[in-house]
């Protein structure tokens, strides 16, 4: 049990997966301008990992290796997210349009979130059980969500400072991320 | 001689990944070593170039309702493909590069390219856009990951991926001033930082002279 | 829905001639990504072992889940991949141990911690120290480094039980 909450926190803090194994960055640049965005994006993607985790950590292990198959992992996977992506958004067309209104125009863009694949694929690269495999798929974008609520309220206060023209936009962007990567690897004391 | 000032110059504005800000996932985590930059930039180079061509030749016969499925499809078999042949003949490699190799799938560069160019242009084109486009993603890794080799550990070296022999190792910094917080994640976003700011300073510039 | 039928087709088709160019790339590539799994771990157990000429993946019982793998070095002892969690990534080596469950050497095959810092776990120094220790033996951590080191030492605690369970 210990083990499984050292995992979650390390996945969240330390591990952080933006900000130690940089994916997620598109998103991080382009939608994390104002804070309520970055809640509404962080939400739809702790649900589309956690769901499309589920679906393919049961598609390696019942389908894929009982048929030797495991060289088309890759492909099953990124159809798995992308088809997965599309029906979460049908369905919320239908039947709540408060909800996709919120979170609709963030879904498109998860299919490319490299997290998502990356989630997928880590569950088996690293021989996680179905337990871990669990924790790990909320962690992760847990982890993104913090980095990037945190990152926009910071940037919502860049738009009103002074800075040389170069490094107007990402540039600056890229500077608070430097910083707080710094930051998240000094939570590594913790354990 | 300007023709290839002007190639250069739009190498370094229109440059995929400091102007456009495509494929930095990888281009962030892979930049510590210039083995790395090179054995990243030409898998991408390759896999581009080629889902280039095999996406303008079946152009035609694409429904349209289904395309981005159809990409992803292609891409994804020559992504896997080149993980395996990585796998098989290069290990060190893949040691390094790890989950980053599958991970092309989702590089914006490639996906892009194929919706914006290879969707719409000759074989011929599509290729040689794949090309100029793979070229200057594995340029800007090389640049990328000389600076935070030389200043992290003093060294800029190459190693033949496919036996590990050592090309060439050149010793620029002494031990003693060496920056180890370059090969951290922090001195990747610093190093990016810093290089998409030169590329906006450069984008400005030429903004201004045009309206002179 | 003619049109739906066409689209299914077509995806099925496509995914058919993947599928088909995937099984043959690693028709080609598996036996030599294999071959390179085992000469990887072969040249480190080597360096472990030099005068053995035999290795053997042997099967072995561990409840810590640090100990990955277990070769047996025929006539000279066991050695053991151990993979723990340093201070931000795993860190990956292979124990020696001869038959009296003495550590022959210790080669760390993969580690990401912090260069200077917790990357220390891989230099010499580390690996020498725990050379002739056996289980109940005190290992000391290195100063500066103490989480990655003690980290690697809960681990080697794990392939001193494994090496009992092998060996009774």
């Amino acid at each position: 049990m210990s083990s499984l909450i050292t995992l979650f926190i390390a996945n969240i803090l330390m591990s952080n997966v933006v900000l130690t194994k940089f994916l997620g960055m598109c998103p991080l640049l382009g939608v994390s301008r104002k804070s309520s965005d970055a809640i509404g994006m962080g939400l739809a993607v702790i649900f589309v990992i956690f769901s499309s985790s589920v679906l393919t950590y049961l598609l390696y292990y019942n389908v894929l290796v009982p048929l030797e198959l495991q060289y088309m992992d890759l492909i099953t996977f990124i159809l798995v997210i992308a088809a997965f992506v599309q029906l979460v958004e049908m369905i919320l067309k239908k039947y709540s349009i408060g909800l996709y209104k919120a979170l609709g125009i963030y879904l498109p863009l998860i299919t490319t979130n490299c997290v998502v694949l990356y989630v997928t694929l880590d569950n088996i690269i690293k021989g996680f059980d179905f337990a871990e495999m669990m924790v790990y798929s909320i962690a992760v974008p847990t982890g993104f969500m913090v980095v990037l609520y945190i990152f926009s309220t910071i940037r919502e206060r860049l738009e009103l400072s002074k800075m040389p023209e170069a490094f107007k936009g990402n540039p600056i962007a890229l500077v608070v991320a430097a910083l707080m990567a710094a930051v998240f690897t000094s939570f590594a004391g913790l354990f | 001689m300007k023709a290839f000032g002007k190639f250069l110059l739009s190498l370094l504005s229109e440059n995929p990944v400091f102007g456009l800000y495509l494929g930095i996932c990888s281009t962030l985590a892979i930049t510590t070593s210039l083995d790395n930059a090179l054995g990243m930039g030409i898998s991408v180079l390759a896999i581009l170039t080629v889902s280039n061509i095999i996406i303008s030749a079946v152009r035609n016969i694409t429904p349209d309702e289904i395309r981005i499925p159809v990409y992803i499809v292609i891409i994804a078999t020559l992504v896997k493909s080149v993980e395996l042949l990585i796998k098989a003949y290069a290990p060190a490699l893949d040691q390094a590069l790890g989950v980053f190799i599958p991970l092309i799938v989702v590089n914006c560069i490639i996906l892009g390219r194929a919706e914006a160019f290879a969707s719409k242009n000759g074989i011929g084109a599509s290729a040689l856009d794949g090309l100029t486009m793979g070229l200057a993603y594995t340029l800007s890794l090389v640049a990328m990951s000389s600076i935070r080799q030389i200043l992290a550990d003093g060294i800029l070296s190459l190693n033949n991926p496919f036996n590990s022999q050592t090309i060439f190792s050149l010793p620029i910094i002494p031990a003693a001033y060496r920056i180890a917080i370059f090969k951290e994640p922090i001195g990747a976003f610093l190093t990016f930082a810093l290089l998409a700011a030169a590329v906006q300073a450069i984008r400005n510039w030429q903004a201004k002279k045009e309206v002179k | 829905m003619k049109k739906i039928l066409h689209l299914t087709v077509f995806l099925a088709l496509l995914s058919a001639i993947s599928g088909g160019i995937l099984a043959y790339v690693n028709f080609i590539t598996s036996p030599i990504i294999e071959e390179q799994k085992i000469a990887k771990v072969k040249a480190s157990l080597q360096e472990l072992f030099p005068q053995a000429t035999e290795f053997v993946e042997v099967s072995f019982t561990d409840d810590t889940g640090k100990v990955t793998n277990a070769y047996e070095a025929k006539g000279y002892g066991y050695a053991f991949t151990v993979s723990v969690q340093g201070y931000k990534d795993t860190i990956t080596y292979l124990v020696g141990m001869d038959a009296s469950g003495k550590i022959v050497g210790l080669k760390v095959t993969y580690i990401n911690d912090t260069p200077g810092i917790g990357s220390r776990v891989g230099d010499p120094e580390f690996a020498n120290s725990v050379v002739g220790k056996a289980k109940g033996d005190q290992v000391d951590t290195l100063s500066g480094a103490t989480i990655s080191s003690s980290a690697a030492i809960t681990g080697l605690e794990a392939a001193f039980a494994a090496f009992d369970a092998l060996t009774n």
